[in-house]
């Protein structure tokens, strides 16, 4: 069987771009991570974005791309899968190599926020989830992810503090990270004492708005003559058992990624203890700590001891977010996943400025929404 | 430019009315820390933009000390116009006895207003077609209710008058710089009463490009650095931007505090620099350079260098200074608040 590597790179730093659009933006991404993997003209483009459709108005964002990249010609398509985007691309992309079919996948990821006004951005982001039962009724993201937030201090007699903390966690791994949006230390007071924006969530313990786009090469591995090959050992997505929350029975646990992530190391063939260093869905900070429980990483109700025992920083037991994750690298939806897959990359590669010694395995978890949609890569260095 | 042009009266007025933000915050469910303890100027049920621009004409002619029927020229920097159609200045110009003679007209460019007009002026005086002319900035901001703008938006006018540089004179127009560009951050389109704004947008691509490069401008073309002047007075839409565009350019902030009225009387729009210029030349000495930059959205800057001249010392008790009008003060709540800006509308 065939293996997919990842053969290249390329982002362009997350902030408020005022004067490049979306294409612009997905171009020099693109342009990057083909000039990485010395490739003149994939056979395959994925583009991934969030909210393209209805922030920019934008459908074939696909062919625009390669059209706009001087690839007219070359097959695309786009994908959308909320702030899973991102993962599903590097699936497709993952399958599309092993089917045979192609040899060099050009995925981008790419979302541009400050296109719209902050109101209006909330109402899109509410898209996510269904909107017939549950935004219909004035839900948002953010107002979800509180009810979840809640549920878990309840259940588990967690302090907020304990949860808040992974905020300032993020920020102390995204010092020094050229990309990242907000590359600054921040203290758990400073979290503690701003604004809320959905009881319990503190503004700080939420992603910010940005504009971003990264992209990744993928390429089959008997193609390569590279020093150091970076594989996916494994590509899994899954859905939730039921993806309206009001019906679920656990809203403390999201089945979409457990289910991926089980099967990703099954198929990977280790388990969660050999993950060297992962990257983890946390757009508030609640969902990063129930996604290093589903993820395996810590028992249900005892993520936060993990953040506590200053076990995710390099060094630890399992180093996550080393990049400063979506609280501090940002989160442009669409873009998300492949900013993560490149720094996991870069870990293994042993480029990293937060750097976890020897790594060989890393985990990439993207999620969408309360958990609707997830996708597990698991990277792996070979030589 | 030459420096045969000088500011020979300037006056200010502010509302005595206060509202604190967490006045504000409370009824729109923003409580708690992270209020700053700030407090904006409101207009009273009696007073537009028409009053009190007479209130700082009034004071300015009480310092240049010349006859109203001397001015030829009296322009009003505004974005709240009590009529839509028909000029705020001939009003103040007949209220100040200026008319029947003087060239009257209002200036829109949002917040940038105020010095536009001051520069119209000066260009007038400059090529020897008027004696005297008067420029003033006034507004009585609005903003949304519950919006971000409701916490800032305050009222005030500041005036101007300028004349050829006699031996009696404030301070000597040294030179002007102006950036403009298209850059649609903030605007009220015909028949909206609230304006809107762009969020983050009204930052850096807008207020900071903007403000920045008009002041680098300005000092580049006559060689000036920052410590070449005394007091700087920016525009001020909240605390935040003028203190983050001083230190940006390197000015200190012992430079701008004097000029900072945002946390006590809110931003007066197209009064907003020119009150805080007034409020530079209150505590100013002869031989103090000045600099003023002021904002519109839209967008531009108008930076302004000035020298402050002798006649500074035996004008400025002329007429209430800034600090006077700051310590005139009534807090009011929300309720009267909405009653006298009118924000309960059909």
């Amino acid at each position: 069987m065939n293996q997919v590597a990842i053969t290249g790179v390329g982002y362009v730093p997350i902030s408020e771009h005022w004067s490049k659009s979306l294409r612009m933006l997905m171009a020099e991404a693109g342009f990057l991570a083909l000039d990485e993997a010395e490739i003149d003209k994939p056979d395959l483009i994925i583009v991934s974005s969030a909210f393209a459709s209805r922030l920019q108005e934008q459908y074939q964002l696909g062919a625009l791309i390669a059209n706009y990249m001087g690839l007219g010609g070359v097959p695309a398509m786009s994908v959308e899968a909320g702030d899973a985007s991102g993962g599903v691309a590097i699936h497709l992309g993952y399958t599309a190599i092993l089917s045979g079919i192609y040899k060099n996948v050009l995925i981008i990821g790419g979302d541009k926020l400050s296109d719209e006004l902050p109101a209006r951005v909330e109402s899109v982001m509410a898209s996510m989830e269904d909107r017939e039962y549950i935004t219909y009724h004035g839900a948002t993201y953010a107002g979800l992810a509180a009810l979840v937030y809640k549920e878990y201090l309840t259940k588990y007699g967690v302090k907020n503090d304990d949860i808040a903390l992974l905020a300032v966690h993020d920020h102390s791994m995204a010092v020094g990270i050229a990309h990242a949006q907000y590359p600054f230390p921040i203290k758990l007071d400073k979290v503690l004492s701003s604004p809320i924006i959905a009881d319990p969530i503190r503004l700080f313990e939420s992603f910010g708005f940005g504009d971003g786009a990264a992209a990744i090469v993928l390429s089959a591995l008997e193609d390569i003559k590279s020093d150091t090959i970076i594989t996916i050992e494994s590509s899994v997505m899954a859905t939730a058992e039921q993806f309206n929350i009001a019906q679920r029975d656990n809203i403390v646990s999201f089945s979409s990624t457990n289910k991926a992530a089980k099967q990703a190391y099954a198929k990977a063939k280790i388990t969660p203890n050999e993950i060297n260093v992962a990257e983890i869905h946390d757009s508030y900070t609640i969902l990063g700590i129930i996604a290093l429980e589903d993820l395996g990483f810590a028992k249900y109700g005892e993520g936060t001891k993990l953040l506590k025992e200053g076990q995710l920083t390099p060094g630890g037991k399992i180093p996550v977010n080393t990049f400063g994750g979506l609280k501090a690298r940002g989160h442009p939806f669409g873009a998300t996943a492949l900013y993560q897959t490149m720094e996991i990359v870069k870990q293994l590669r042993g480029e990293a400025p937060h750097q976890v010694p020897k790594a060989e395995y890393g985990l990439v978890h993207s999620m969408a929404g309360i958990g609707g949609t997830a996708v597990v890569n698991i990277l792996r260095r070979m030589k | 430019m030459g420096s045969d042009v000088a500011i020979i009266g300037y006056g200010a007025y502010i509302p005595m009315y206060r509202i604190p933000h967490k006045e504000i915050a409370e009824i729109w469910g923003r409580g708690g820390r992270g209020i700053p303890p700030n407090e904006k100027a409101v207009a009273g049920p009696d007073e537009d933009t028409v009053t009190i621009s007479v209130e700082a004409a009034i004071n300015a002619l009480n310092r240049a000390k010349i006859n109203p029927q001397d001015l030829g020229a009296i322009y009003v920097g505004t974005e709240s116009k009590p009529y839509a159609v028909k000029p705020t200045s001939t009003i103040v110009a007949e209220a100040i006895g200026a008319t029947p003679n003087p060239l009257a007209a209002d200036f829109e460019f949002a917040c940038k207003a105020g010095t536009e007009a001051f520069i119209a002026v000066l260009g007038l005086v400059a090529s020897g077609n008027i004696k005297a002319g008067m420029a003033i900035g006034a507004d009585i901001a609005r903003g949304r209710p519950s919006d971000e703008l409701e916490y800032t938006t305050g009222s005030g006018a500041a005036a101007y008058i300028l004349a050829p540089n006699n031996h009696d004179a404030i301070a000597k127009i040294e030179d002007r710089y102006t950036y403009v560009t298209d850059t649609p951050d903030f605007w009220r389109r015909e028949g909206q009463y609230f304006p809107m704004h762009t969020y983050r947008f009204t930052g850096d691509p807008a207020y900071f490009t903007h403000v920045e490069n008009a002041a680098k401008g300005l000092m580049q073309k006559l060689g000036l650095r920052p410590s070449d002047f005394r007091f700087v007075s920016f525009h001020q839409p909240n605390v935040k931007f003028p203190l983050q565009a001083a230190e940006d350019l390197g000015f200190t902030l012992d430079q701008i505090k004097p000029t900072l009225l945002n946390p006590v009387i809110g931003n007066a729009y197209a009064g907003s620099s020119l009150l805080g210029l007034a409020a530079a030349l209150d505590i100013s000495k002869p031989g103090d350079r000045l600099l003023i930059v002021s904002f519109g959205s839209g967008a531009g800057s108008d930076a302004i260098s000035i020298i402050v001249e002798d006649g500074i010392e035996s004008k400025r008790d002329l007429a209430p200074k800034v600090i006077d009008y700051i310590s005139r003060r009534v807090q009011i709540s929300y309720g009267l608040y909405v009653r006298f800006r009118e924000k309960l509308r059909e």
